[in-house]
């Protein structure tokens, strides 16, 4: 696979853009961004990618939180991704549980195919980053490659399954990849 | 309840999975929750793990021997780490290289011995928004745990868990059946509890819940209201439910029925009764969780409970009532709406103010938006919204009635918090409208003026639905204003707390929730990206915009001028600014190509004009499809970077003047 040919960068967002809590991220206080993580969506606007967000939010059908609260934590990764001349061109998310049978929550296709679809991305020219295995197979199920990050849950879905997809230190190690250096 | 239950059987099956115990095609894995307990069966375990075939590989064989023959530091570690002696070791070759290789048979364990790790793995993954404490236990539950059963066949699986030694007794039914019934065997926990008063499949109950929701209501002739919530909800309190309907008094109907019903759903989880016009009966159905020998009783005293309820709304209805609703606007004063933002008191002469400012450009009746913004959020401060927050608005709306406000006035009180949510209803008049508007707009311009954060870990303003209100109520009802005028004239309104950049960015902050409002209608981005480029400031002018794009990107010549627009651009980028601009030297006009171009371009310059002061941009754009062929054939014969600075130049210009007729709708070089 050639990340340079990619035209649409799907990032998953807990564990690729920002520190994961396994008691989810529920506030905008919580919200960290990875060291380097919103430079690297600085550096792949750069290169003319289209970088969008689809994160399972299963929180909001938990009732851990709401939408708005969700809201106001992209607005904070909005902010400071804006500060390092970054913007991410759209973020979806999946509200639902993980029994409520739809067809957006990853693995299922349903986000990472909508994403394509809307910015008009052949299949083969899209990617997906992503830290969980779910991830993977939401790129998989829709078609289009994808890149495992080492950060968030990275390292312990390595250890647990046999990943045969490229596999990256972090999101600024796959932008660095895809953007060679002058 | 049942998100704790299903997070549980979720957490046991990838533990089992994981344990290589559980095999779908063998096992059945399913959920119980009913208000004393929460309870995962699997069937069909097998009683030990298989055993497991493990294949490692160690360090290359050039690394593992030194030139004497002897292990390297490599290979004892790997031995070690295989926990094996040297010649347990053999080799395999992997692709070119040939590798210390380690192969063996692990024997599974017992099941019995890894239930319980699976178990207490499985509860730590249970999500839990308040965790209780109880005693001096280290643990933390939803609720303090009396009792832990866990078996496997006949035999516990023996191992404390969140405090609680395990065993194979449950308890039934509170009062029916509160001694202990102790199981032989899992199968068994279903029917035994069934017996024992609890029927403990989540659904079955609330399935048996509804239906006797429904032939209740239908006894009195009525329908029942039972929103999906407060249906889980009586389905969580109740293991024995009984369905029975009560009355109270009729006198209470003088009460607006949205009281009653909240105090009937949210005091007393009971359903209200409708007939077929939607108005309220004089009945209630409420569940019981105790199969009564004499249900009279029971009837009689919920009656009595709901009685004072309702004598509850009907004292704060009474007492709000002889209050005028503007009575209420010098108390507004000691009430904080935002700490920088000033009071409740401060934001109604606000809301009053823009009301009035969006029904002019509305051509909606002034003095009733501004009567309507200065009374909006006075009924915060009555008795009946302090009880039943969610009331808010619709009571409003009552007392504006009682106070002989106008009809417009009164609607615009009990609809401007509308929609409160995706698909919910429009305000339905103009005035009310305006103070929908207004109500939004004051939120998002002042949270974004303190920096866009909100207090603590929630988002109180809701600023999302805000401004999905305001794209809604705009495009839905078709109106054409212009939204940075609007946010402006409420920066204005707010003076000099407010920063100047504020409304930049709430105007920015509007048009993302544009983009996801067309996302979610499955509107391609290229379509919104070639609208946005010209920033309408009408909403409605960019829908407009938008679907004339959508149908010129449809007709055959759009793919063409597309990528001319494109290439245009990239040109045009590259030269300043200035140096576009101005009349075109028709004398320097030399190519055959370059002279066709210029006079098209020059006759659709006029043919556009009444067309774009229409703002039909589908005719605009259709009449443009005529430059393909033209703009074809100029970048097929003209050379545009020509050495001749003079006739560059004119070219440059010609481009330039291309570009603009197109942007007169959008820069279509983003359908590319």
């Amino acid at each position: 696979m050639d990340l340079s040919t990619k035209k649409l960068f799907i990032l998953d967002r807990d564990g690729v853009i920002n520190f994961d809590s396994p008691d989810f991220i529920k506030s905008e206080d919580e919200w960290l961004p990875i060291p380097g993580s919103l430079e690297a969506i600085s550096l792949l606007n750069d290169a003319g990618k289209i970088v969008a967000v689809a994160t399972n939010q299963s929180g909001i059908a938990r009732g851990l939180f709401s939408e708005d609260t969700l809201d106001a934590m992209h607005r904070k990764m909005v902010i400071m991704a804006h500060e390092v001349g970054g913007h991410i061109d759209l973020m979806v998310h999946c509200p639902h549980g993980p029994n409520d049978n739809c067809a957006c929550r990853k693995p299922k296709p349903g986000l990472v195919s909508g994403l394509c679809q809307h910015f008009s991305i052949e299949p083969e020219d899209a990617v997906l980053v992503g830290d969980s295995l779910r991830d993977l197979q939401a790129a998989t199920s829709a078609g289009i490659d994808s890149v495992l990050v080492k950060t968030g849950k990275g390292e312990q879905t390595l250890a647990d399954n046999d990943i045969t997809q490229p596999v990256f230190a972090n999101l600024l190690a796959v932008a660095s990849a895809t953007v060679p250096k002058h | 309840m049942p998100r704790l239950a299903q997070d549980f059987l979720k957490g046991i099956e990838k533990g089992l999975c994981d344990a290589r115990l559980f095999d779908k095609q063998v096992s059945k894995i399913e959920w119980f929750a009913a208000p004393r307990r929460l309870a995962v069966y699997v069937s069909n375990l097998p009683l030990l793990q298989p055993e497991q075939e493990i294949e490692r590989f160690g360090p290359n064989i050039k690394a593992a021997y030194d030139a004497e023959g002897n292990a390297s530091k490599a290979l004892q570690g790997f031995a070690r780490s295989c926990g094996v002696e040297l010649e347990k070791l053999s080799t395999k070759i992997v692709g070119k290289d040939e590798k210390i290789y380690y192969q063996a048979t692990q024997s599974g364990g017992n099941t019995i011995d890894l239930l319980a790790d699976i178990v207490t793995a499985a509860i730590k993954t249970i999500q839990i928004a308040k965790p209780m404490r109880w005693g001096d236990n280290a643990s933390e539950f939803i609720r303090p745990v009396h009792w832990v059963l866990m078996l496997f066949g006949n035999d516990i699986v023996p191992t404390t868990v969140l405090g609680k030694e395990t065993g194979r007794s449950t308890y039934g039914h509170r009062f029916h059946a509160p001694e202990a019934i102790h199981l032989q065997h899992p199968g068994e926990y279903k029917d035994s509890l069934a017996k024992s008063y609890v029927m403990v499949d989540f659904a079955d109950r609330k399935k048996h819940i509804e239906a006797g929701v429904v032939k209740a209501a239908e006894a009195v002739n009525g329908q029942a209201i039972y929103p999906a919530a407060l249906l889980d909800e009586v389905t969580a309190i109740v293991e024995h439910p009984e369905v029975l309907t009560a009355n109270f008094a009729p006198a209470f109907l003088q009460v607006p029925q949205e009281a009653l019903i909240s105090a009937m759903q949210s005091h007393q989880k009971s359903f209200p009764v409708f007939d077929v016009q939607g108005k309220l009966l004089p009945h209630f159905i409420f569940v019981a969780n105790i199969n009564s020998k004499n249900p009279k009783r029971v009837i009689a005293g919920n009656e009595k409970v709901m009685h004072a309820r309702l004598s509850d709304a009907a004292f704060f209805y009474e007492t709000d009532l002889k209050h005028k609703l503007c009575d209420h606007l010098p108390e507004l004063k000691s009430v904080i709406f935002q700490k920088q933002l000033g009071t409740l008191y401060e934001r109604s002469l606000r809301l009053s103010k823009l009301s009035g400012l969006i029904a002019k450009q509305l051509n909606a009746d002034i003095a009733q938006a501004e009567r309507a913004g200065l009374l909006a959020k006075c009924d915060l401060l009555s008795n009946m919204v302090n009880e039943f927050p969610k009331l808010q608005g619709i009571m409003g709306g009552y007392y504006a009635k009682h106070d002989g406000e106008t009809e417009s006035v009164c609607a615009a009180m009990a609809q401007h918090y509308l929609p409160t949510y995706a698909g919910d209803a429009l305000p339905s008049n103009d005035v009310a409208t305006c103070v929908a508007l207004a109500d939004k707009l004051d939120v998002l311009v002042g949270i974004f003026s303190i920096g866009q954060k909100p207090t603590g870990d929630k988002d109180p303003f809701g600023l999302r639905r805000a401004a999905i209100g305001v794209v809604r109520i705009l495009l839905e009802k078709q109106l054409d204003i212009n939204v940075a005028d609007l946010i402006n004239n409420e920066v204005a309104v707010y003076g000099d707390i407010v920063k100047p950049e504020t409304g930049k960015q709430v105007f920015a902050y509007i048009l993302e929730r544009l983009k996801h409002y067309y996302f979610d209608k499955n509107v391609a981005a290229k379509l919104f990206s070639a609208v946005s480029e010209v920033t309408p400031v009408s909403l409605v002018n960019f829908d407009k915009r938008l679907q004339a794009v959508a149908e010129f990107s449809k007709l055959p010549q759009a793919e063409n001028l597309a990528q001319a627009n494109k290439r245009v651009k990239n040109i045009l980028t590259k030269q300043n600014a200035l140096d576009v601009q101005g009349e075109i030297n028709t004398t320097l006009l030399t190519e055959v190509a370059e002279i066709a171009l210029a006079e098209l371009i020059k006759k659709k310059q006029a043919h556009i004009k009444p067309l774009v002061a229409e703002k039909n941009y589908q005719a605009v754009l259709e009449n443009l499809d005529e430059l393909e062929q033209p703009v074809d054939q100029f970048f097929t014969d003209v050379m545009v970077m020509t050495e001749d600075a003079a006739v560059k130049h004119n070219r440059l210009l010609l481009l330039n003047q291309l570009r603009q007729l197109f942007l007169t709708v959008a820069d279509v070089s983003q359908l590319d």
